[in-house]
């Protein structure tokens, strides 16, 4: 079915936040490059955000997402980067569509792969500091 | 002590991301603390929906989601004939200044 304003692709995971892929960005950075290095055998934990704006002129403003792991695969998983995802809610005549786009925000290169072992948890924080 | 200096003689700190990535054994302790920053961290994307939060472009920008689908943008709203994937940008255009 294709409805105005409703997404049709069956996203490989269901919540905004960081998402983890074991191949690093290149070129022109865009999480559809490397969809399909996904990192999926493993708990996404929904996301928090801790905003620290005052925005003041010359004050630094900071913006935390920070989101918990755990790696249900049953071996070791290699991460070579992650993305900040939003949701993109389409509007529709009749209010939000139920289910969202999820739209890269922005991409980090791990300046060395991590390997995680099974059962470990992991916590990733990514801090965007924005002056005014 | 302090010292004060005017706005344009500031040292200006560009937008700047940082990561931490914190790994925990089983029983909880931690394992490994990675750091490390990207300068330049948006995406593709990401510059096609700010620049459509800014104006309300004359034409739908498209842009690709996570999974590659082509996602048109529209602005104010979505046209009722239009039957592919898009987003609006709600951009209140009939708003003026009174």
């Amino acid at each position: 079915m294709n409805c105005p304003g409703t997404p049709n692709a069956p996203y490989a995971v269901k919540l905004p936040g960081i998402w983890l892929f074991s191949t690093p960005f290149s070129g022109q950075p865009m999480v559809s490059s490397i969809y399909s290095y996904l990192i999926t055998p493993i708990t996404y934990y929904t996301p928090s955000i801790s905003p620290s704006i005052s925005a003041t002129v010359g004050a630094t403003n900071t913006i935390t997402i920070t989101q918990n792991f755990t790696n249900t695969s049953g071996s070791p998983i290699t991460i070579y980067s992650f993305a900040v995802v939003a949701a993109l809610y389409p509007v529709t005549s009749s209010g939000l569509a139920g289910t969202p786009y999820f739209i890269d925000i922005a991409y980090f290169n791990l300046s060395t792969a991590v390997v995680w072992s099974p059962a470990a948890g992991m916590t990733v924080q990514a801090s965007f500091q924005v002056p005014t | 002590m302090s010292v004060s200096v005017t706005r344009d003689r500031r040292l200006r700190i560009p937008l700047k991301a940082t990561y931490k990535i914190i790994i925990t054994n089983p029983d909880g302790s931690i394992a490994q603390v990675i750091e490390g920053k990207n300068d330049d961290p948006f995406t593709y994307s990401f510059v096609w929906l700010f620049y459509g939060s800014l104006i309300a472009p004359s034409q739908p920008t498209d842009i690709p989601d996570v999974a590659g689908t082509e996602l048109f943008l529209f602005t104010p709203a979505v046209p009722t004939s239009y039957q592919g994937a898009a987003a609006a940008i709600p951009y209140p255009a009939s708003l003026s200044a009174s």
